[in-house]
């Protein structure tokens, strides 16, 4: 057989055992380990991109990835990839690898040596440690967060750490704490095999999560019959496969959830018994309102959702009352199984933690909780933003595993566990991502405290809202220092005072957590391209320079190095030397460190050796008395989340009321902070593409991924477009209060926006958009809204179809 | 040339999956597998990744399929192509 004829079966095996499913998976799958026909090693990972977590096979032959093949043995993807899943393969090999540290001199960037640049980044933090950010993102791995978050908590004493993740889920995270104490979902993915109804509340699955979409549209090939009802803002990919539309006006979500709660209330359709043994009530203070907020009575609480009558919520939403009436006759109906997704389009949004509390509301009131099926799922964009975001903690408020750095009981247990002196800890919640590019781009006489950020992993000079003003601004002042840890240059590199080069992916050992819980692993299969090193090791290099220097942060209670790590006969092994590095798996060192911290929050993790043989695990993982380890699928729930006691049914055990009852709030409709008016008539809407990943950084250099959405573009309505004399493919100025930038008209595209209203993805750096949206955020969460800011749209150019 | 595994989640009207059958079969660079539970296996053997993420999209608009999922790639050539694009020495200067 030659290796043509080699790989057509392969692909057909895999094929097979994606139709097959699980069992027949465990006979056809590419065996891990090294073909001895071909000569391909075969290794386990999670997928690159996004929060889904599929998990591939890499084929890796002569030290290069040859070959991706879905994984038949993941419960998350069964095999299946999507399209930038299929081309994850080649995320590594763009033609311009950063592959030096570079460091500006005199204007240019200039190579260095590592030796140098860990130098430099020391000098930084030694002159003003307080003035020093880092910030990440929910593409750290749960080690390299674990270490960052070590590092500035335990090592430099302050809480200047923050992630982008922040711009992304933060609502869905403070509405998680203030509806049951604790943050992440409660259900899983298996809702997708169970439920009757899917809701989408601004959500586009089909294009930003599209092989979780695939569970669903599957049972659908399968003769089921599963409704899906779309809520959004426009028409997109997922609408196409949606029986019901439902067009709202932005922010029109919070009054569409308040109705349905007042008709369930209204028509005594809400669940009596859910209600009154597992549910409180609860509303923000009038006055200094908190996340906390008070807790109000039943009687209360009804009247106040009083006034949001189908009516009234037609008017303030877009939707017919009919349509408001039709959600909450479903989910007045106790015997369907009903999921509501949610992303982006919640979360974006200065009224974030309210429209998720509501959501989370609707559920509970109506009694379709903890079912199989039947529940509230908010979805992540980012490969690790719960892993290690939420549950490392790499937040200026938070502490690893759930805890919080007001809390003077979680400090306590986190200097104990880190082995440091007491009081180490700061009690100071640091600034968060807007408010660290805030202070970054003002002078020091004007209240801006941060001097350096350190960026690992992320792009915020392409992804910060309002960009010109909070990110721009800091690079014409002197004294102001960006480090930049990246793999390719990027907007953010571009700008940066200090380049280093990371290592990515499978060139790496790593692990992530998805949107599900899911805690999985993987190990360095490639040699990064140069100089190229791991994030991670960049950090615990920093940290030991500074040791040497004599910073005595990076120094335990017992005067060892913070990141003291040892061989098997005890002797310290120099992993900040990174010829060492390897010489131990640092990921698991960190790892076993950071499990301490999980029982906090129930967030109980299994060790290293488990998710090195698993397809990942769900937390929390608790030790059976056989000695294996079992996942949990529904948290809070009896039978299923072995926190929960025999006959109690349901248990919120983190209760913020303290008696085990979920929170059931009450936040009024409240209209969007800007919206269009007669000089800037139009709304703005932000998002993501199926083709591209984020800021586009990776998938724009896989060439097909490129080619099949090669730039930006402004969608626009086909009766919009002749009164400002647009036609497809013209070029349209988009301006609003804070910037401007000029794209390519597409009318009739992939997304429909309604009339008034237009949608630009972010994905490409040429194109800024980010330079055009709001910096509002939402009170709570300080999460910015990308979805919706006022706009004005200008012809500026015949395109070549006009 | 790029060799790739998928699977295409089916039309449940006839008229539909008929439709798709008859195109799947006419089309030289594709091979079918085995039909299960609502879905296909199938191989597609491309001259690019494009032309094969082309004939996906192409087949995903087609009435009633759910959706076409890939499962493997092969694209060694990809690196052949950068190789012999680079030369030698260039080709192995990053590794």
């Amino acid at each position: 057989m030659n290796r043509r004829d080699l790989l057509r079966g392969m692909a057909m095996s895999a094929a097979s055992a994606a139709v097959l499913g699980a069992a027949e998976a465990q006979r056809n799958v590419v065996q891990l380990g090294t073909s001895p026909r071909d000569g391909v090693s075969w290794q386990k990972a999670p997928c690159r991109f996004c929060g889904t977590g599929c998990h591939v096979q890499v084929g890796v032959r002569d030290r290069r990835i040859v070959a991706i093949q879905g994984d038949p043995l993941a419960a998350v993807n069964r095999g299946h990839l999507c399209v930038k899943g299929y081309h994850v393969g080649l995320a590594p090999y763009g033609p311009d690898r950063l592959t030096r540290p570079l460091l500006r001199r005199n204007g240019e960037l200039v190579p260095i040596t590592w030796d140098q640049a860990i130098d430099v980044i020391a000098d930084r933090i030694q002159a003003n440690p307080a003035g020093f950010g880092f910030y990440g993102s929910g593409q750290w791995t749960i080690p390299e967060g674990y270490a960052a978050t070590k590092f500035v908590k335990g090592g430099l004493g302050t809480n200047n750490i923050d992630a982008n993740a922040r711009l992304c889920m933060a609502s869905a995270v403070t509405s998680f704490i203030a509806t049951y104490g604790v943050d992440e979902p409660a259900s899983c993915f298996d809702d997708f095999e169970r439920c009757d109804v899917v809701i989408c509340w601004g959500n586009n699955p089909a294009e930003m999560h599209p092989v979780l979409f695939s569970r669903f549209i599957d049972r659908r090939s399968r003769g089921e019959q599963v409704t899906l009802i779309d809520i959004g803002t426009r028409r997109t990919r997922t609408t196409g496969y949606a029986q019901h539309y439902l067009e709202m006006k932005p922010h029109g979500d919070l009054a569409i959830a308040l109705g349905i709660m007042h008709l369930l209330i209204r028509e005594g359709t809400y669940d009596r018994n859910f209600v009154e043994r597992h549910c409180a009530f609860r509303a923000l203070q009038e006055a200094n309102p908190t996340l906390q907020g008070e807790a109000i009575d039943f009687e209360t609480w009804k009247r106040r959702v009083e006034e949001y009558t189908p009516e009234r919520v037609q008017e303030l939403s877009g939707v017919p009352a009919a349509e408001i009436r039709r959600l909450a006759g479903l989910f007045g109906n106790r015997d369907l199984r009903i999921t509501s997704l949610w992303c982006m389009g919640m979360n974006q949004h200065t009224r974030g933690t309210a429209v998720n509390n509501l959501v989370h509301g609707v559920h509970l009131l109506s009694g379709h909780w903890g079912r199989e099926g039947d529940g509230p799922t908010s979805l992540t964009g980012q490969p690790s933003a719960c892993g290690t975001v939420r549950e490392v903690g790499t937040l200026c408020h938070a502490l690893p595993g759930g805890g919080a750095v007001a809390n003077p009981a979680h400090r306590a247990a986190a200097e104990r566990l880190w082995s440091l002196p007491e009081g180490r800890i700061s009690d100071q919640i640091g600034p968060h991502t807007m408010e660290m590019f805030r202070q970054f781009g003002l002078r020091p006489e004007e209240g801006g405290n941060i001097d350096t950020i350190w960026v690992q992993v992320t792009n915020p000079g392409q992804t910060i809202p309002n960009a010109s003003e909070y990110f721009d601004r800091s690079r014409t002042i002197p004294g102001k220092f960006l480090i930049v840890s990246d793999v390719y240059p990027t907007l953010t590199t571009r700008a940066a005072d200090l380049v280093l080069p990371s290592a990515m992916w499978v060139e790496k050992n790593g692990m992530f957590g998805n949107s599900e819980r899911r805690t999985q692993q993987w190990f360095k299969m490639i040699d990064p391209p140069g100089e190229a090193r791991d994030d991670c090791w960049q950090t615990i290099a920093v940290a030991r320079r500074l040791f040497d220097r004599g910073h005595p942060g990076m120094r335990d209670a017992e005067g060892r190095f913070l990141f003291h790590t040892t061989d098997e006969r005890g002797r310290e092994v120099p992993i900040w030397d990174f010829r060492r590095y390897y010489d131990v798996n640092v990921d698991e060192r960190l790892f076993e460190e950071y499990r301490g911290f999980t029982a906090t929050k129930h967030k109980n993790l299994a060790p290293y050796r488990e998710y090195v043989a698993a397809r990942g695990l769900r937390w929390p993982v608790v030790e059976k008395p056989d000695g294996t380890w079992q996942e949990t699928r529904y948290r809070f729930v009896e039978g299923e989340d072995p926190f929960v006691p025999e006959s109690a049914g349901f248990q919120f055990y983190h209760s913020t009321s303290n008696d085990d009852r979920a929170q059931i709030w009450f936040h009024p409709y409240e209209p969007p902070p800007e919206v269009p008016d007669t000089e800037y008539p139009f709304w703005l809407c932000t998002g993501r593409v199926l083709e591209h990943w984020h800021s586009g950084t990776m998938t724009m250099r896989i060439p097909p991924l490129r080619r099949a959405m090669p730039q930006a573009y402004l969608e626009l309505h086909r009766e919009d477009a002749p009164q400002l004399g647009v036609a497809n493919g013209d070029r349209v100025r988009v301006e609003s209060r804070r910037g401007a930038i000029e794209l390519v008209a597409w009318i009739d595209g992939r997304g429909q926006p309604p009339r008034g209203s237009v949608f630009v993805p972010f994905f490409d750096e040429r194109l800024r958009i980010n330079l055009v949206t709001l910096h509002e955020y939402d009170p709570f969460s300080k999460q910015p809204d990308y979805k919706k800011c006022a706009v004005r749209l200008r012809r500026v150019g015949r395109g070549a179809a006009s | 040339m790029p060799i790739t595994g998928a699977v295409i989640l089916l039309p449940t009207e006839e008229p539909a999956r008929r439709a798709l059958f008859e195109r799947l079969e006419r089309d030289p660079r594709v091979e079918l597998g085995i039909e299960a539970a609502g879905r296909l296996a199938l191989v597609v053997e491309t001259e690019t990744t494009r032309e094969c993420t082309n004939l996906f999209d192409e087949l995903s608009a087609l009435e009633g399929v759910g959706a076409v999922l890939p499962v493997f790639h092969d694209f060694s050539d990809f690196h052949d192509a950068r190789d012999a694009q680079a030369g030698p020495s260039d080709a192995r200067s990053e590794r």
